[in-house]
């Protein structure tokens, strides 16, 4: 018989999910912050720039907190090649009784957003409904991030809510994008595709 | 008008050692909890109450919701997730005894705390979702001025169905339009 297994759900062709090591990611991390974009996913607004040392500090207490919470999971994008770290996968506020859970994908730099991005949310997206058996996902983005936005499309998630002028950025005032994934959606997308085992 | 007054009601702290039983006594009733959040409906100790009005209050306001015939406490209603970064918040509000609902008092403590956000907070929007199962709310909330903004699509389960979220917003502008437009 056949396994009915899908071949992994941690690995797709170039990249693979893993733990963080704060000591060998946080020196890595810190040339990213210096990508206005990047500092501005990764932490609170106002973003700005932070040293390799409280990266450090930030991860460790990022993993403690994680680990502490029953709604809260963290990982690491590496590369195949080499487990280079390419880039962070955070899924929050998982509510179980609803199957519902909230994501944030920290794309590693300009280059891997391109190259690689729609790798990353395909691969997040059969942990979140093959192994944490959620129903929906959403992620949100100001609505001048128009490039992640297009990427999270592609995979099938939709505009629901745009809440109006929540972002203030450069002296203006923006909207709220959430972007919404139910498993049938993304079921639709894979069928479309004839990728079953991504 | 004084600022925490409306028509029908006034909004005063909670005295949480004097108003916590009654509080708590609404969250026996499942539906108030249901109505109020999509966690696991759970009733609460007296001691859980206190705690969460505390939490409230440290990361924001809450407020009990008083008649102003007779001064009891009906409800409650609270602004959380303030980001004054964004000038945004996030308001719940919650009518306890099933036989006050639907008798504008929500509406009334709505328009109370929405002026609090805008003369005294300065905010520039203030945010709310609902379930779409609770559509008396939803007509308040749009008596006040919220305007619709969207909706999560089947992000609660409740009793074997899916149901949506919606995601309703008020500005400044939309609110000074309609003041406007009332007077």
């Amino acid at each position: 018989m056949d396994n009915p297994l899908i071949k992994s759900i941690f690995k797709s062709q170039h990249i693979h999910l893993a733990g963080i090591d704060p000591e060998e990611d946080a020196p890595i991390e810190a040339t990213w912050m210096t990508d206005q974009a990047y500092a501005e996913d990764r932490i609170s607004p106002p973003a700005r720039p932070l040293s390799e040392h409280e990266i450090l500090i930030r991860l460790q207490n990022e993993i403690k907190a994680a680990q502490d919470s029953n709604s809260e999971m963290l990982f690491a994008y590496r590369a195949n090649l080499d487990d280079h770290l390419v880039g962070f996968l955070r899924f929050h506020n998982i509510l179980w009784n609803q199957r519902v859970g909230q994501m944030k994908i920290l794309f590693g730099g300009r280059e891997k957003l391109e190259r690689l991005g729609r790798e990353f949310i395909s691969l997040a997206c059969t942990f979140a409904f093959h192994e944490l058996n959620l129903h929906r996902l959403t992620v949100f983005y100001p609505d001048y991030r128009q490039t992640e936005m297009d990427l999270f499309h592609r995979e099938g998630f939709r505009d629901e809510v745009r809440r109006r002028e929540a972002h203030y950025y450069h002296g203006k005032y923006w909207d709220v994008v959430h972007l919404g994934l139910l498993k049938s959606d993304w079921n639709e997308v894979r069928e479309d595709r004839n990728d079953g085992n991504i | 008008m004084e600022t925490f007054e409306g028509n029908l009601v006034r909004l005063d702290p909670i005295d949480s050692d004097s108003e916590s039983e009654l509080i708590n006594s609404w969250f026996e009733d499942g539906e108030f909890f249901r109505l109020l959040d999509e966690r696991l409906a759970k009733i609460p100790t007296v001691e859980n109450t206190k705690e969460f009005i505390e939490k409230i209050n440290k990361e924001g306001f809450i407020f009990g919701i008083h008649s102003r015939k007779d001064l009891t406490l009906i409800g409650f209603v609270g602004l959380g997730i303030i980001n004054f970064y964004a000038s945004e918040a996030w308001v719940g509000i919650a009518i306890g005894d099933r036989g006050n609902q639907g008798r504008g008092y929500g509406t009334d403590a709505m328009n109370v705390i929405i002026r609090f956000a805008f003369l005294e907070l300065n905010l520039n929007r203030i945010s709310l979702d609902v379930f779409e199962y609770k559509n008396w709310g939803i007509r308040s909330y749009e008596k006040v001025g919220f305007k619709l903004e969207g909706r999560e699509r089947e992000s609660i389960y409740r009793d074997g169905k899916w149901w949506d979220t919606l995601y309703m917003g008020i500005l400044r502008k939309d609110w000074e339009e309609k003041r406007i437009a009332v007077n």
